[in-house]
């Protein structure tokens, strides 16, 4: 048996030893980059839920190459080019993870599911007891979501690319997801997985810039005492849920899957629909995430990191997060000054809508100067408020790109 | 490139008008929702 024959029975091998230099030095690489996110997963480096099915998921793709019979090198996970019905409809009944993709990934209906649970997770009432505030912290926060398009423009970037990208600012997976698969089709790979690499960092590297940017003296600032301000309602949060969906539906129809999708899950907390709230909350959540993660995983293959906007995208990704948190930061500056001192301005990173992580980022950082400033109400109402003003920049993006570019 | 940045302007300034609408949406729903319990 000649070390041919012995390669064909192995095809993972065999399509490596077949590749263009380029290509094989790529599919290394992956399946080395899959190992190690599966690594700093395990370490809780990186977000774990994300980071285990999707390393494992992009060393399988680079390992289990194979040769077709008309000579063709393919895979039998998932084919993402398909546009024609026919090959589409043969491709699902052979590729094991078509259908997933195909049925939740194209249309968003993964980001949707992942932005229920969201909506089900979030407590509204911090956000309601000081709307303005918390949504001018928010604003602030989303320096690096409409920077980032002008840089990126200037560096060759199309308006479509550059506005996804921009969206990794908002620091809110689903959405870059979403507005990906809207504006930028070809990318939205890249895209997304850039974004999902990066909000896991978001817990390790904000602490660094707040220590930066707010001297230790004003990061131990203690909010005053709240005046006794009366609860807000199960029925208040509600009329909220149903009144803001409704009008942002109204604004953005295009975005309207993503308004309906967050407020429904709030609507279902509050309503307390107990057995809604599990499934919501718990398997479809989960699972969505899940699959989300292994299908990011299984979409980055080899010819994808070849492509020379990926490097772009990388840089792009890490400046929108930085310049983000630095506008969250200078918010929290603005309210410092306009309370004459009343304000502590580490609040204002939370304001980047990555929940919870940048609030609990934000209370951490505080404590380690004054362990008896409570900040957590203020920072999580500029949270949730942040997932909002991403939703609604998504909206913009959608249905203002387009018309530009016309 | 000017087009590019004053189109993210224009982009910024209606989200920030948006977001400021649902801030006073917010209001508006807790005064008629009091106004509504009193009566």
């Amino acid at each position: 048996m000649g070390i041919q024959n012995i390669l064909n029975l192995f095809q993972g091998i065999a399509t490596l030893a077949a590749s263009d230099p380029k290509i094989l030095i790529a599919r290394v690489g992956l399946i080395l980059l899959g190992m190690l996110l599966v690594y700093l997963g395990k370490k809780e480096v990186l977000e774990p839920l994300l980071m285990i099915p999707m390393g494992l998921g992009m060393s399988a793709i680079n390992a289990g190459v194979l040769f077709f019979s008309d000579g063709r090198q393919g895979n039998l996970f998932v084919d993402p080019l398909i546009t024609d019905p026919k090959t589409l409809m043969d491709v699902l009944q052979i590729d094991f993870l078509q259908p997933i993709y195909t049925l939740t990934f194209s249309n968003g209906l993964i980001a949707c599911f992942v932005f229920m649970g969201i909506g089900v997770l979030l407590d509204v009432g911090f956000l309601l007891a000081r709307p303005f505030l918390s949504m001018f912290l928010a604003m602030c926060a989303e320096l690096g979501t409409f920077a980032t398009i002008p840089i990126a423009k200037a560096l060759g970037l199309s308006l479509n690319d550059a506005a996804s990208i921009a969206m990794v600012g908002g620091a809110d997976g689903p959405m870059v997801l979403f507005t990906s698969l809207s504006l930028s089709k070809e990318l939205f790979v890249p895209i997304t997985v850039v974004a999902y690499l990066y909000l896991g960092l978001t817990y390790g590297g904000y602490p660094y810039l707040i220590k930066l940017m707010v001297p230790k003296k004003l990061r131990g600032i203690k909010m005053p005492p709240k005046k006794p301000s009366r609860t807000v309602t199960s029925g208040e949060k509600m009329a909220f849920a149903a009144v803001v969906n409704t009008v942002l539906c109204l604004l953005f129809p295009v975005a309207a899957p993503l308004f309906v999708s967050l407020f429904l899950g709030v609507a279902v907390r509050e309503s307390g629909l107990k057995h809604f709230i599990d499934f919501i909350g718990g398997p479809l959540l989960y699972g969505s995430t899940f699959f989300l993660g292994f299908l990011l995983g299984v979409l980055c293959e080899a010819h994808l990191i070849l492509n020379p906007k990926v490097l772009i995208l990388l840089v792009l990704g890490i400046l929108a997060l930085l310049l983000s948190g630095i506008g969250g930061i200078i918010g929290g500056y603005i309210m410092y000054f306009i309370t004459r001192g009343k304000f502590n301005p580490v609040i204002g990173i939370a304001g980047v809508s990555c929940v919870p992580t940048t609030a609990k980022v934000a209370q951490k950082s505080v404590n380690e100067v004054n362990p008896e400033a409570l900040i957590l109400p203020e920072a999580i109402g500029a949270n949730i408020c942040g997932v909002i003003t991403t939703a609604i920049i998504a909206g913009i993006y959608i249905t203002l790109i387009p018309v530009f570019l016309k | 490139m000017n087009t590019v940045i004053m189109q993210t302007l224009y982009m910024y300034a209606v989200a920030m008008v948006i977001s400021f609408f649902v801030a006073f949406m917010i209001k508006i729903i807790f005064v008629s929702i009091r106004i509504f319990k009193k009566n």
